[in-house]
């Protein structure tokens, strides 16, 4: 019952107390990417899910190595690194393997591989490693880590996409600060508003 | 520090791919990308640990993840795929250069906002916040810094500043579509003009056609009227090669014969028919002609004579 109350408090942890794009600026361009474009969220959602939990997972299980457990931080740095770079490059054989027969056209499949890889090799599945190591989380609690920064992805782009909506009908905003500077401000104080929940302490 | 590690890192991962890893399909570049990065990182890593080793704690988890920065991937994904290394050499200096001093300028007010030092130099800071080393801050000075741009843009070049703005897709399509509206519009006048003149060229077009076609029909009334029962032989033979080319060649040739005679017959009944017909209308004629010629007798002759004439006509009679 533990394991599966710390499970549930780690992806409410990343995705909404913690939420990782908001509170930690992880991934935010590919969560503007993905606001401006929300055609493209399913993918981007499932991809980052994905990578984010079976990097946070297979990088813990490294972690009970003793030998890498007393290891210098950039040979850590450089495990992790790789270990992500291995399931990225794992998960695309297999994606074209089974895309082989589809009848996809070229195109279209070269624009999902490369949407694949920009999830994939993303500042917000590589922290979760380094973030499970620094907080001592276990391999459920890595696991859930994992699955709350897809939840914080697609909390952010929600956020993200209904603002940019509303921002670009309104006038009274200046012409200086239309288009992106609107947006910046606009995730800024949302960030603020995240910022919130962890109970950190703003001036003192 | 980060900014100096950045441009090391891009120039190193943007050389890289225009001389090696161009050659590669894309998305193992996006791999190469990142090990790239990482080489350099973990250098970078490995000469602070061991020359500045308290500097490490100050970079946080925020240095090995420039081995998956965007800015690289983009720039080289851009520019170093498709040009020579001189050239992504170039790009690279001056792109790490801009993001380096954007970091600085980030950086500069961050430390002057939340610890009051200005490149790890202490000043006397009126007010220090934690909120400034949140990311929220970032944004917001990120807001700013992009106002400004906009501003400087505006009035060097209005249609760049445009084209730096983050929109949504659907905005973007409004947009297109509205400045796509009046060119269409200026379009369709002027092929409504181009139409009008055409169609009052057509119209008389037409109306000669329609003049000349009306000569040629009460011309084919008179051939018709003439020769309608050649024209209805023509058709028929017409429709039984119709027929004919509808069949399968197999029959074709048992059909044929069959189909040559019965045209044969037709040909023959209606060839009787017609000197049927104009024996008919030559006794008509005749019988006509002959009363006519009675008529004008009559008119010529007194009124006693014709009673004399029909007295001795009766008594013949009897």
């Amino acid at each position: 019952m533990n394991i599966f109350l710390g499970f549930l408090s780690a992806i409410f942890y990343m995705g909404l107390s913690q939420n990782l794009v908001f509170s930690g600026g992880f991934g935010s361009s590919e969560v503007i990417r993905t606001a401006a474009r929300p055609g493209q969220l399913k993918i981007f959602f499932l991809s980052i899910t994905f990578f984010s939990t079976i990097t946070a997972l297979v990088s813990r299980l490294f972690l009970l190595f003793p030998r890498l457990k007393t290891a210098e931080e950039f040979i850590i740095v450089i495990v992790f690194v790789l270990i992500l770079i291995a399931i990225y490059f794992l998960t695309l054989i297999f994606v074209k393997i089974a895309l082989s027969k589809s009848s996809w056209k070229q195109e279209q499949k070269e624009k999902f591989y490369r949407q694949i890889s920009i999830a994939a090799l993303n500042t917000i599945v590589l922290a979760l490693p380094f973030i499970s190591k620094k907080t001592a989380f276990g391999i459920l609690d890595s696991v859930g880590a994992g699955l709350g920064a897809g939840l914080a992805f697609i909390i952010a782009t929600f956020f993200l996409n209904e603002g940019m909506k509303r921002l670009e009908k309104k006038t009274s905003i200046p012409k200086s600060f239309k288009g992106t500077a609107i947006v910046f401000l606009y995730m800024g104080i949302i960030a603020m508003a995240f910022t919130g929940f962890s109970g950190k302490s703003l001036f003192f | 520090m980060f900014s100096l590690i950045t441009i090391i890192m891009m120039i190193f991962t943007q050389v890289l791919t225009a001389l090696i890893f161009s050659k590669f399909p894309q998305w193992i570049r996006y791999g190469l990308y990142a090990l790239s990065n990482m080489i350099v990182v973990t250098g970078a890593m490995f000469i602070i640990y061991k020359f500045l080793p308290n500097k490490m704690s100050t970079f946080g988890i925020y240095l090995p993840l420039l081995a998956v920065n965007p800015v690289i991937t983009r720039q080289c994904e851009l520019v170093a795929v498709f040009s020579k290394a001189s050239s992504a050499l170039k790009n690279a200096i001056a792109s790490s250069l801009g993001y380096a001093l954007i970091v600085m300028i980030v950086g500069f007010i961050k430390g002057l906002w939340g610890a009051g030092k200005i490149f790890g130099n202490g000043i006397d800071s009126y007010i220090t916040s934690n909120a400034a080393f949140m990311p929220f801050t970032g944004f917001i000075i990120l807001a700013f810094l992009a106002a400004l741009l906009r501003i400087y843009f505006r009035k060097i070049d209005p249609m760049y500043a445009e084209e730096l703005t983050v929109r949504s897709r659907s905005s973007l399509k409004s947009r297109i579509t509205e400045r796509a509206k009046p060119t269409e519009e200026k379009i369709n006048v002027e092929e409504n003009n181009e139409t009008f003149d055409k169609k009052k060229e057509n119209n008389k077009k037409i109306e000669i056609i329609n003049l000349n076609l009306k000569d040629e029909k009460k011309e084919k009334q008179q051939a018709t009227d003439s020769n309608s029962a050649d024209s209805d032989i023509k058709v028929k033979i017409k429709n039984i090669e119709n027929i004919e080319l509808e069949e399968k060649p197999s029959e074709k040739n048992e059909n044929l014969e069959k189909e040559d005679k019965e045209k044969n017959n037709i040909v023959d009944e209606k060839a009787e028919e017609k000197l049927d017909e104009k024996k008919e209308k030559t006794k008509e004629k005749e019988k006509t002609t002959d009363k006519i010629a009675n008529l004008d007798m009559l008119t010529k002759m007194s009124v006693e004579e014709i009673i004399k004439r029909s007295k001795t006509d009766k008594g013949a009679d009897k």
